[in-house]
């Protein structure tokens, strides 16, 4: 590849890149949240806080397991010199709060 | 995805202050936004926008050089932002995700609820990034060999810092190693882990902020 197609197919694919790490970090995050709510009902959208906190209680558990396994990830990228594992089970903490558009 | 990382749930734990243990990640921001409130402006959301888009150009232009240098054929790529940051795509990311989190941490929650900001998870993402940077440059050195240290020698980790400020940043980890840079996991992992719990010790007074 010459020196001015390499540039152009560097500056497509970054460009790409960008748009893909900014639409990921908005949507992923909504899209999962529109995945879960067909399993569990969003009880805070109609005000039912006393069955929102039990839904809450119930869920926590799974949490903690969850939360384990991203750490879990990462620590096992490290031992077997799977950098990408880590990488991804930091991108799992990826700090985002997810509001509700009605909210 | 921090309702599948389990944060989400930890978020409406009873004690919401282990999310804050990341705290002392928001004293750069504070203090530069109390500089632009001594000129009279709230820069906090302004700021974070600024933050993400520099995040996001870092990014562009380190993805843009490292993919021109392997079309090219540039086994080791040292041109462009590679020229100034060794690993300027993380830092992009880095910068990205820490102008979400201040723009997050000033966004109300539904209803008048509360919703700890997520400093801790932010900082546990910047020591894994770090700590993955830094175990690709050992297994760059093995590769490159001289050239890569020349190259590590004379460019930043990732931010450009004056080297007084670099110094400072680095002495506990040349304190601990009694050497310039950690040459196996083991080390990596020692001192990242002694990098996140002072920084975590630091985030302790900041616990009543937020």
């Amino acid at each position: 590849m010459g020196h001015r197609q390499s540039l152009l197919a560097a500056l497509v694919l970054s460009a790409l890149f960008t748009s893909a790490l900014v639409y990921a970090t908005v949507e992923i995050p909504i899209a999962t949240d529109s995945l879960l709510k067909q399993f569990f009902p969003d009880y805070g959208l109609t005000f039912e806080w006393g069955k929102a906190q039990e839904l809450v209680q119930a869920l926590r558990p799974l949490g903690y397991v969850a939360f384990l396994c991203v750490l879990s990830l990462m620590i096992t990228g490290f031992v077997i010199n799977r950098w990408r594992l880590t990488v991804l089970g930091a991108l799992d903490v990826l700090p985002s709060r997810h509001r509700h558009p009605n909210a | 995805m921090f309702f599948l990382a389990g944060i989400g749930i930890l978020m409406l734990d009873a004690s919401p202050a282990i999310l804050k243990l990341g705290g002392i990640v928001y004293l750069p921001y504070i203090a530069l936004v109390a500089l632009f409130r001594l000129l009279g402006i709230d820069a906090w959301i302004p700021l974070s926008f600024i933050v993400m888009g520099a995040g996001l150009f870092v990014f562009f232009l380190g993805a843009t050089a490292w993919l021109y240098g392997k079309f090219m054929g540039v086994g080791l790529v040292t041109f462009w932002i590679y020229r100034y940051s060794r690993h300027p795509q993380y830092l992009g990311f880095l910068l990205w995700s820490y102008g979400l989190l201040m723009l997050t941490s000033i966004l109300g929650s539904p209803m008048g609820g509360y919703i700890p900001p997520p400093s801790l998870p932010w900082l546990l993402l910047a020591l894994a990034i770090v700590s993955t940077a830094a175990m690709e440059e050992n297994a760059m050195t093995r590769r490159y060999g001289e050239k890569y240290l020349e190259y590590r020698s004379r460019t930043a980790f990732m931010i450009p810092l004056l080297r007084d400020i670099s110094s400072l940043v680095t002495f506990p980890a040349r304190l601990i190693l009694k050497k310039e840079w950690p040459e196996s996991k083991r080390e990596i992992i020692y001192v990242i882990t002694i990098y996140g719990t002072i920084l975590v010790l630091l985030s302790l007074p900041m616990l009543p902020l937020f």
